[in-house]
């Protein structure tokens, strides 16, 4: 007869493992590499419990992985078996070792008996999602004691941690959310050449673009911008996105986006944000572009013959002035002319002034295709630091027949 | 950093940010408007002389202070904006609702 043990003499069961592995991946803790909030903490930690190194491991699954450490810190000399941070996650609360040494449990193990000849070792458990992932560690090669206030200290800290972990995962999720708003396909219209990227900054960011063809054989294409950036103006794009969609079947532009900022005004007004954005239907057979401008002024008509032209009719912002109106703008594109539309993203990273339009139009006179010149531009900003979200989208008439 | 030195006089308000005035420094600039019409003023000059940058937060800062002035019986008004500022105005066609004033006198003295 085997004898099974019990779950608690065993540790983890398997599937409780596999859930607390499933937790430390979600986190993508050990995704990023050093972080500053982490060893900032870390080396707050020697500081204030004056110990030689303080560091934050996560438990892997077969492995310790240290994120942070201050401190001289000894190469791994084994798994998780030998592992005090892994002894420090199997319950929850503090763990502490005050003599390592003169403690049968732990003297023969290889960073007692071996270097770095630990003898105190105290940790507190790092939890995401009600597991216990991780451990916030301090050590000393001299034995000593942790009073209750330092225990509590520790605790803090350890928690501190589990609440940035929760943010980080949130804040992954709204980005998710956010790039799922996004259009995924091109449309193809094969006597037009159709092109743009969207390339966010780190933080939630306020950018927003559209294009898609109508049922008519129009092609709708739109940029926005909320002003700000993170989760607030990530949620007010939502809105926005949503109120664009249901005015597209408003016959005149200049109508729709009347009724838009009446149904958004209020909204604009209570969240203290306006909305900036460039919103076109082009009409495939004819050529024919209707737009409205409320305060993006970032759009181009590039000529055949190597002109450019900012559009000139342009109007306020969305939740500026509640008895704002708007006019529609007419263009119309023959075969070699585009159209431009871009974000204040990429606007800022030229420069910011005239001159940038300029830039911009050159880039793309230059590449035998849209796609190439929109690619040579971003590529020229790369190594600028992108403060915010570089969008740019282009559609350039090729035949005048559809093919 | 950007800091903020401003002056009162009877109900008016001249504040003058100086750095960047972006998403970083416009929560502090909405304050300051906001407890002035709290403690009774209606009438705000922001001059911009010595801000290097503004951008769309910055802006919304503005705007929010002038819906409140205005709530308030009074005006926001904008002075001495540099040149990067006045692109912003232009781009938005904010200078409809922000007309730039060349001084901070005209501002206080515009109708």
């Amino acid at each position: 007869m085997t004898m099974e043990l019990t779950s608690v003499e065993r540790g983890a069961t398997p599937s409780d493992e596999e859930a607390r592995l499933r937790a430390l991946n979600d986190t993508h803790v050990l995704d990023r590499g050093a972080e500053y909030r982490f060893d900032r903490l870390t080396r707050l930690c020697t500081q204030l419990f004056k110990v030689p190194l303080a560091y934050i491991v996560f438990i892997d699954r077969d492995t310790p992985r240290v994120k942070s450490h201050a401190g001289e810190i000894t190469r791994s000399r084994g798994g998780r078996d030998v592992s005090f941070a892994n002894m420090a996650i199997q319950r929850p609360g503090l763990f502490v070792v005050e003599d390592a040494q003169s403690d049968p449990t732990y003297a023969n193990n290889p960073y007692v008996a071996g270097e770095p000849f630990l003898r105190f070792f105290a940790a507190h458990p790092i939890e995401s999602q009600g597991q216990r992932v991780g451990a916030l560690c301090i050590m000393d090669t001299k034995p000593r004691t942790l009073t209750k206030t330092e225990g509590l200290i520790l605790r803090d800290l350890a928690l501190w941690i589990q609440s940035e972990l929760q943010n980080d995962e949130e804040r992954a999720r709204a980005t998710a959310v956010h790039r799922a708003l996004l259009p995924t396909a091109i449309p193809r219209i094969p006597e037009y050449e159709v092109s743009g990227v969207c390339v966010p900054s780190q933080a939630v960011g306020g950018d927003f673009y559209d294009w898609y063809l109508t049922k008519d054989d129009q092609l709708v294409m739109t940029v926005a911008d909320v002003m700000g950036k993170g989760m607030g103006a990530a949620m007010v794009m939502a809105t926005v996105r949503t109120v664009l969609k249901l005015i597209a079947r408003t016959p005149v532009l200049a109508d729709a986006l009347q009724d838009a900022a009446q149904v958004l005004d209020e909204d604009l007004n209570r969240t203290a944000s306006f909305v900036t954005l460039f919103d076109a239907r082009l009409t495939r057979d004819s050529g024919e572009i209707e737009y409205v401008d409320a305060g993006l002024g970032l759009a181009l008509i590039l000529r055949g013959d190597g002109r450019f032209e900012r559009l000139s009719v342009r109007g306020l912002p969305l939740g500026i002035d509640s008895h704002a109106r708007w006019r529609s703008g007419y263009e119309r594109l023959e075969v070699g002319d585009a159209l431009v539309i871009f974000s204040d993203g990429i606007y800022d990273a030229l420069g910011g002034t005239d001159a940038s339009f300029g830039q911009i139009a050159r880039a793309l006179f230059a590449a035998s295709t849209l796609d190439e010149g929109i690619r040579i531009l971003i590529d020229g900003i790369g190594d600028r630091p992108a403060a915010d979200d570089v969008t740019i989208i282009a559609v350039r008439r090729n035949s005048y027949h559809r093919a | 950093m950007t800091t903020f030195a401003s002056t009162t006089t009877g109900s008016t308000l001249v504040v003058r940010p100086e750095g960047r005035l972006d998403l970083v420094a416009a929560p502090e600039l909405r304050e300051i408007v906001a407890k002035s019409i709290a403690g009774g003023v209606v009438n705000v000059v922001v001059d911009l002389a010595e801000v290097d940058f503004l951008d769309s937060s910055g802006l919304g800062a503005l705007v929010t202070g002038l819906k409140s002035t205005r709530q308030a019986g009074g005006n926001l008004r904008i002075a001495r904006a540099p040149e990067q500022a006045l692109i912003v105005l232009d781009l938005t066609m904010m200078q409809q609702v922000l007309f730039p004033y060349p001084s901070v006198e005209e501002a206080l003295e515009a109708p």
